[in-house]
């Protein structure tokens, strides 16, 4: 007598999402490294105005943890690439797995993940404040704390969050269409230069990110986006064959 | 219920065909062995059931649907081959910790005991591990998986002689409890045939024959003796190797049918690897006419 074990595919993304959590720990690690690095970068400060009255003066230094983020922005696009490789699509299947379920475990893995850069690249800022403090001899630090604009700040979090998800899922996609055809490699950089060049490009880019009449506009097309990308990527896969 | 059932399969790759018109069912829990020379299909056959790879056309269905992209299928079989993989950051232990998660009726006990057995190092990690030390813990793998359909190709690459044996009757003995279907292919075909219920053989993509190992041991004789004798009496016969002993003397493998006695030929029975091997064989010569 033949006994079937039946698993519906939300155990197996859950099963998948435990084992990817454990076995990607490389990837946050590479975040925390890209993110000091960016926060060593950053400590010079981006601008700075010097000025003097009689004998005494004075130089206001702006610090910001953009830096940090473009850094955790590369980071992103390459883990989400990462995840597409041969090895890492594999060994999914010395498991149990479909693609579809592969995917979705890899969307949440990316999610997760994102949470985490973003929540960690906001708060690389106050560290930023305070070593700059120590450090330094700065002495006097202003900004915006979270007690006094908590609403600007979950937006603002937010956004990071889901700005980090969007250039992931980008990368994923990429790097499906790269495991598809080598030649995409290429072509992604040319889709970059030729949005960031042509007319089109730039009026794309435009309404993506600047014509938001608020910013949960923004939020709302940011999430489209990335689960368009995740959408494409699950059909570029859908046909992949592993372990040939 | 049919575990297997195959019509007509093919695959291609590039331009040549792996898979020219495979058929073959595969009905009841049994150890079959895929024998095949190289390059024969095994791999590609046991990728498709697998549902790793796409089939080219035809029809493939494993418990009853296609293997492709199927979660039953990918939940209740397994290929374990010397390309399995597991991420770096994971040690053998943690592998087997996470194995129960995936594999319902995984042997959390028989994994364990297999692993000591064999002496691995629980914290290794899979790509750090001897070509031999793979292939053990790959077998312990698939087997304390206890899927319905377990595959093994090649599994005893790089193993020692004395790990070989241990495979086989770890297999057996696991078998005999919990009987499953398992497909095992391997150019060991003379050490494992006591293992084997079934032979399904393929030869250029296709299936030879699929039967049982009773089947195949009477599926040719040998006629030895002097040289016109032997001539006299398989002619007419189906060849499927020939061979010259000395001067004087010959050595046929004909298909096995009703045969007069005759002094001076001796009749033999033929193993099962040799059978294979002459049936899969291109020419009726063998490696002797090359150096003719």
């Amino acid at each position: 007598m033949m006994f079937l074990s039946n698993s519906t595919l939300g155990e197996v993304v859950w099963t998948q999402l435990k084992f990817k959590m454990n076995a990607y720990l490389g990837a946050v690690v590479s975040l925390i490294f890209v993110q000091i690095i960016g926060l060593i970068v950053s400590m010079n400060g981006n601008s700075s105005t010097g000025s003097g009255v009689d004998n005494t003066s004075f130089t206001i230094i702006t610090i910001s943890s953009d830096v940090v983020f473009a850094f955790v922005g590369i980071w992103a696009v390459f883990v989400g690439k990462l995840f597409t490789t041969k090895a890492y699509r594999y060994d999914d299947f010395s498991f149990v797995a479909t693609r579809l379920s592969s995917n979705l475990a890899n969307f949440s893995v990316l999610c997760l993940m994102s949470i985490f850069a973003g929540v960690t690249t906001f708060l690389s800022n106050y560290i930023l404040r305070v070593v700059l403090l120590l450090v330094s001899d700065v002495d006097y630090v202003k900004s915006v704390s979270i007690f006094e604009d908590p609403i600007g700040t979950i937006v603002n979090l937010s956004i990071m969050i889901i700005l980090i998800l969007t250039i992931s899922a980008g990368g994923y996609l990429w790097g499906m269409l790269v495991q598809i055809h080598k030649a995409f490699t290429y072509l992604l950089i040319l889709l970059i230069i030729t949005l960031l060049v042509t007319k089109t490009g730039q009026t794309i880019l435009q309404y993506v990110f600047i014509e938001n009449e608020s910013i949960v506009f923004l939020i709302v097309k940011l999430i489209a986006l990335s689960l368009v990308f995740f959408l494409l990527a699950i059909l570029c896969s859908n046909r992949l064959e592993v372990r040939r | 219920m049919t575990v297997i059932d195959c019509q007509d399969l093919r695959k291609k790759y590039k331009r040549m065909a792996a898979l020219d018109g495979i058929t073959f069912q595969l009905k009841d829990q049994k150890i079959t062995g895929l024998i095949g020379r190289n390059g024969a299909g095994k791999t590609t056959l046991l990728k498709i059931l697998a549902g790793f790879i796409r089939k080219g056309s035809g029809d493939v269905l494993v418990f009853s649907s296609n293997p492709f992209n199927n979660l039953r299928v990918s939940g209740n079989s397994i290929l374990v081959d010397d390309q399995m993989s597991f991420p770096d950051s994971l040690t053998l232990a943690d592998i087997l910790g996470m194995a129960p998660d995936f594999y319902k009726r995984w042997d959390t006990e028989l994994a364990n005991n297999l692993f000591k057995y064999f002496k691995l190092n629980p914290k290794q990690l899979h790509s750090r591990l001897s070509k031999g030390n793979k292939a053990t813990f790959n077998m312990i793998f698939g087997l304390a998986t206890r899927c319905e359909l377990t595959m093994f190709d090649e599994p005893t690459n790089g193993m020692d002689e004395a790990v070989r044996s241990d495979f086989y009757r770890a297999l057996l003995k696991d078998y005999i409890a919990h009987p499953r279907s398992i497909m095992i292919s391997s150019h060991h075909l003379a050490e494992m045939e006591h293992l084997l219920e079934d032979i399904l053989l393929i030869h250029k993509g296709k299936v030879v024959f699929h039967q049982s190992l009773e089947e195949v041991k009477e599926y040719a004789v040998a006629l030895q003796g002097t040289t016109d004798l032997v001539e006299k009496l398989a002619a007419g016969k189906e060849i499927l190797h020939t061979k010259q002993l000395d001067s004087q003397r010959n050595y046929v493998v004909i298909k096995k049918e009703e045969m007069p006695v005759i002094d001076g030929v001796t009749t033999q029975p033929v193993s099962v690897s040799d059978v294979c091997m002459y049936v899969t064989s291109d020419g009726k010569g063998g490696i002797d006419d090359v150096f003719k």
